[in-house]
């Protein structure tokens, strides 16, 4: 693929302080997303991709080097205006607990809507319909607590999507879920990959989802290790 | 911002045993707040009543300069005719004539030091509210200028009773002293001790004697149906009295500057008041700052992913205030009412202190009644809730500030 990257990754490094011991999450790590594909993070448990991500969202700042999304130079935004950008550019799905618990599944799906002003009958039809692109259809009002992880997983997935984001960023989105709720969550995101040309990086230990993935990026020790594409 | 509200609410029933508890602090610190400040209200306003009928009137008319260094040189002469002036621009008002003379009262057996008050009494009669104070003999009649009641403890130490001789000794009018016989009529008793022990009423008639120049009087105190007439009042009375005497010297003056000792000890002890409220509303405060924050800390995972989705840290602030806010109005609310409703009842039944508080008490001099009746502080109302919102909201301001330092990342590992 030679498409225009959303994500370009020079030299990032990130220190951790843990009292007198300074812990290299990320040792230099560079890395070009184009917009389309699907990638797979793989690696072994503390080899960095969590950081990464939450690098590459904004999330946190890194310790040198530079993370552009779309063309624009996150050192150069301070902490509200990186807020800004992911509202309007990046999706978010975790590993667990992504919800919020007192909001319905329905309202959950629209909540980045909502923090984007869209109008109240707009953003839930587009919520109601993501949730049914999701395989949630008939289950908008029901509470978090009231599903079941999968479902719960795709919930997130619905809205990280809902607001159609330049980028969905994923942390380990399976790895709470049963192996055929696993299946039917990727499959669901491949879908939306395919139809929408949505772009989505996985941090995951998931098998499924490096078949699944059209790259995968293997990381060791705070460094890209090798670069897959099929 | 609907969605705060209803986030909000959502996160206010999630706990909803927490959530209880602390509203009812913050209700049940409002209602004892709104009481206590009833009955507090409730003494004031009779203190000041008492006081207005007993030392002054809603509105006073004086010789310039008496109110500064009473002296009973400084008096309104032809003061008849400026009452029945004052009669007859305010009908519905009790005007009534005093003299205020400092000097010695001798009995047969003893003297002391007295202030005779003059006065026409059966217009004081209605102001004065002592008839059932009166513990010997009856209230002076209007055409016995003989006549003279004192306080109890003031006859005591004359060692007179009803009957008996007594005789004013003084220089009243700043020139030669005079002096005048009584007989003793009556003896109250109001609590007071400055009232008991050096206060004695005769009549005007009897007083003026002992003057020169035509009909003086030391005061002309006029009583309002309504306190609230009482500026617009004093305004017309000094315009009157200025039609009427252009050439005399006089003053006017409302009762919060004729009486200024006791409107400054209602002021200090509602000051008190306030400031054993506010120590209680800073330690509801820590009650609701630690539930608060506890609600906060166990969100953290929740706002960690939403500050990732690109909620900023400003709105989730905002959100916190919002629940304080809303837990501060609906308590205030709730507060409020309740406290009305526990002062109701008391407010025609009464707080009986006499069997804790001995027989009597005075403040500023002003013989208070034993039985307490609250009323309710309809001014002060309106500031509750206000009240109960601020203290809410001061409390949230720490925890949404915490939540402010949050980091997404560390928001995000938090279990
Ligand atoms: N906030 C932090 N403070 C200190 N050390 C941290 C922090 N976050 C991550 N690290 C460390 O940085 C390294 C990389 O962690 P990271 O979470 O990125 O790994 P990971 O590849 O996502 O691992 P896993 O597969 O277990 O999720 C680890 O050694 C981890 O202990
Ligand atoms: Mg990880």
């Amino acid at each position: 693929m030679n498409a225009t990257p959303i994500v370009t990754v020079k030299d990032l490094t990130r220190d951790y302080q843990q009292g007198t011991i300074t812990v290299r999450a990320l040792r230099g790590v560079d890395l070009d997303i184009a917009t389309g594909e699907f990638t797979a993070l793989m690696g072994p448990s503390g080899s960095g991709k969590t950081t990464l991500l939450n690098m590459i969202g904004g999330l946190d700042e890194p310790t040198s080097g530079t993370v552009i999304i779309d063309g624009q130079d996150l050192n150069s935004l301070d902490r509200g205006q990186r807020s800004d950008l992911r509202l309007h550019r990046i999706g978010f799905v975790f590993q667990s607990y992504n919800l919020i618990p007192v909001l319905s599944a329905v309202e959950n799906a629209e909540f980045v809507l909502m923090l984007r002003g869209l109008p109240a009958a707009e953003r839930r039809a587009r919520a109601v319909e993501t949730l049914a692109a999701v395989g949630l259809a008939g289950m908008e009002n029901r509470r978090p607590s009231e599903l079941s992880g999968g479902q719960q997983q795709r919930v997130a997935v619905a809205r990280a999507i809902a607001s159609k984001p330049a980028l969905v960023l994923a942390d380990e989105p399976t790895a709470n879920l049963d192996s055929k709720s696993g299946h039917e969550l990727i499959a669901t995101m491949a879908k939306l990959n395919e139809e929408l040309g949505l772009t989505f990086v996985f941090a995951t230990h998931d098998p499924k989802v490096m078949n699944a993935a059209r790259r995968v990026v293997w990381m060791e020790d705070g460094k890209v290790q090798r670069d897959e594409r099929k | 911002m609907l969605i705060f509200i209803k986030l909000a609410t959502r996160n206010l029933l999630r706990n909803k045993r927490r959530t209880a508890i602390t509203m009812t602090g913050i209700s049940l610190g409002l209602a004892l707040m709104v009481f206590s400040n009833n009955v507090a209200f409730g003494s004031h306003q009779s203190m000041l009543r008492t006081a207005i009928g007993m030392m002054a009137g809603h509105v006073v008319v004086q010789a310039e300069g008496y109110q500064h260094k009473p002296d009973s040189k400084l008096k309104i002469l032809d003061s008849g005719a400026m009452a029945d002036a004052i009669r007859a621009a305010i009908p519905n008002a009790t005007v009534t004539r005093r003299i205020y003379m400092d000097g010695l009262l001798i009995s047969p057996v003893a003297s002391t030091a007295a202030v005779v008050k003059a006065i026409e009494p059966s217009r004081e009669r209605k102001v004065i509210d002592l008839d059932d104070k009166i513990v010997k003999g009856k209230w002076l009649a209007d055409d016995d200028d003989r006549g003279i009641m004192l306080g109890q403890d003031l006859a005591t130490r004359l060692d007179v009773g009803l009957g008996d001789k007594v005789v004013f000794m003084g220089q009243p009018d700043g020139t030669e002293v005079e002096s005048r016989l009584f007989r003793l009529r009556g003896i109250f008793r109001t609590g007071s001790p400055e009232i008991d022990g050096f206060t004695a009423l005769a009549p005007l008639s009897a007083a003026q004697e002992l003057f020169q120049g035509d009909d003086p009087a030391t005061q002309i105190a006029i009583n309002l149906p309504d306190d609230k007439q009482t500026a617009a009042r004093t305004k017309q009375v000094r315009a009157l009295v200025q039609a009427v005497a252009p050439n005399s010297k006089l003053e006017v003056l409302p009762w919060q500057q004729a009486i200024p000792d006791v409107v400054e000890f209602v002021k200090l002890d509602s000051a008190y008041g306030d400031g054993i409220w506010l120590v209680l509303g800073i330690i509801v405060s820590m009650g609701v700052i630690n539930t608060v924050l506890m609600s906060v800390m166990e969100r953290v995972r929740e706002f960690g992913v939403m500050m990732a989705l690109g909620l900023k840290p400003r709105k989730l602030a905002a959100m916190v205030l919002t629940e304080g806010f809303m837990m501060g109005a609906i308590s205030a609310l709730i507060g409020i009412i309740l406290g009305t409703l526990i002062t109701w009842p008391f407010m025609s039944m009464g707080i009986d202190l006499s069997g804790d508080m001995g027989e009597s008490m005075e403040a500023a001099g002003v013989p208070l009644s034993m039985i307490l009746y609250p009323e309710i502080d309809w001014g002060r109302l309106a500031i509750y809730p206000f009240i109960g919102i601020f203290f809410a909201v001061v409390a949230s301001l720490y925890p949404a500030w915490k939540v402010t330092r949050l980091s997404p990342v560390q928001a995000i590992r938090h279990q």
